[in-house]
């Protein structure tokens, strides 16, 4: 059985207690394909996995079940002890999913869509709150201009952003996080990563990029030797 | 000095989806514009069509202001979904905190007050061109007042059943236009009853009957609809 955390490359933080999130024996079919089947997984507060693979592997569906969009064809996925699928909704505030898309309505601006994403998990941030969480992305000022109006990379920046107004900590699901940022813009996400660990949260990522510096505490966990079948 | 230190409104920023709704119609007239000019257009057709004879246009005025003001709902609920589908707001909506069928209602509603609301403003204007008596035409925007939040609701399940799929308006149109024929038989109905002089009230207490029970049942089906779509 493939485990997340059997044997990492890089240093993690030991695990303590019971894992936050858990999956077992998880199986996903596409269009009548097997995509993946088996994949067993144990993620503590403080640590973080960086999954990686080729396109195509499953890493995005994987991502989707553990935050509970779409039910597994085998397993079960829990947060906490719980099944992600049917969550008690002071739990769901504590999963955070991002994925391809961003999440922000383009009629919106910036400080407007970051505000009902922030209502649809639960929080109720201040204006300035959302101000300084632009502010650590590098968009600062920008609050109160229209989506439509930032780039692709800004737009990623500001999805982010959503994750800075977050004041428990919580375990991010991240799909391709560093897709369309610059160089400074992934410098910044590792900053982000490793406040956020520090800080009692964990984090499971995709990306087909390099990482782009060493010494992150990040596990890599290789889809194909993960998933062998 | 961070922005924040220098905002002269330092007030709360989360913002609801039905406010959010809201807001973007205020920015997007077409979201209220169209569906008014398009039950202006098709109505100005069945004078044209049928001949300009007051009898007759009084006498179809209750069916014809009812199914053009059904028409008209229906075009802008086709697409309900299809934006925060496309975004990824409708995954966000999907694993949030507040409860999806919440979200539904709200995002209904919102579309209701946009599309629905200046309908039933418009029907006694529509009304008086069509002849009908002073007396039918509080009846006729109560019943509508009543009937489009039934077929705002039911809009909004047809385009959570038909979200993803190729020729997806058609579809909502044809899926909703069976679930709709009673608010249309109550709404027309209880017109024409003040139009022949008799009590409308047994056809609006149904239509009051039928908005209660397409509020607590849609929202939980458009929820699962878009579940569904989704997973």
């Amino acid at each position: 059985m493939p485990s997340a955390h059997a044997a990492p490359p890089c240093p993690v933080p030991p695990a303590t207690g019971p894992a936050w999130l858990q999956a077992h024996g998880l199986a996903c079919r596409r269009g009548g394909r097997r995509v993946f089947s088996n994949v067993d997984l144990d993620l503590h507060a403080g640590q973080a996995l960086w999954l990686r693979g080729p396109n195509g592997c499953g890493k995005t569906s994987l991502l989707r079940l553990l935050a509970g969009l779409g039910e597994p064809d085998e397993g079960e996925a829990w947060f906490e002890g719980e099944p992600v699928r049917s969550l008690r909704p002071e739990m769901r505030g504590r999963l955070r999913y991002l994925g391809h898309a961003n999440a922000l309505s383009s009629g919106l601006q910036l400080g407007e869509a970051l505000g009902v994403l922030a209502r649809l998990g639960g929080a109720a941030p201040s204006r300035a709150q959302v101000a300084d969480a632009l502010v650590q992305v590098g968009l600062a000022g920008r609050i109160d201009a229209p989506v439509a109006s930032l780039s692709q990379g800004q737009r990623r920046r500001a999805a982010l952003a959503r994750l800075m107004l977050d004041h428990e900590p919580c375990l991010w699901l991240l799909d391709e996080p560093l897709e369309a940022l610059d160089a400074d813009g992934a410098a910044l996400f590792e900053h982000w990563l490793r406040a956020h660990l520090a800080h009692g949260g964990a984090v499971l990522m995709t990306s087909h990029a390099p990482w782009p510096s060493e010494g992150l505490p990040l596990a890599q966990w290789h889809w194909d030797d993960a998933v062998a079948q | 000095m961070t922005p924040s230190t220098t905002l002269p409104a330092a007030g709360a920023a989360s913002l609801g989806v039905w406010q959010r709704d809201l807001r973007l119609a205020a920015r997007r007239r077409g979201a209220w514009l169209l569906p008014l000019a398009f039950f202006a257009a098709a109505l100005s057709l069945f004078p044209l069509g049928l001949g300009a004879e007051p009898a007759l246009l009084r006498r179809v005025a209750p069916g014809v202001i009812w199914a053009c003001a059904l028409l008209s709902t229906m075009l802008t609920l086709t697409t309900l979904f299809d934006g925060d589908a496309a975004d990824g707001t409708l995954e966000q909506m999907l694993i949030a905190q507040r409860p999806l069928t919440r979200t539904v209602a709200e995002r209904v509603a919102a579309q209701w007050l946009v599309s629905g609301l200046p309908l039933v403003l418009a029907s006694p204007l529509a009304g008086l061109a069509f002849g009908l008596p002073a007396s039918a035409l509080g009846v006729l925007a109560l019943s509508l007042l009543l009937g489009t939040p039934v077929l705002a609701l039911l809009g909004g399940l047809g385009a959570a059943l038909a979200l993803g799929l190729r020729h997806g308006a058609a579809l909502v149109v044809l899926l909703v236009l069976p679930l709709a024929l009673p608010t249309l038989v109550f709404g027309s109905g209880a017109v024409l009853a003040a139009l022949n002089g008799e009590p409308a009230d047994a056809a609006l207490s149904l239509q009051a009957a039928l908005l209660i029970l397409t509020a607590l049942g849609a929202p939980r089906v458009t929820a699962a609809a878009l579940r569904i779509a989704l997973a």
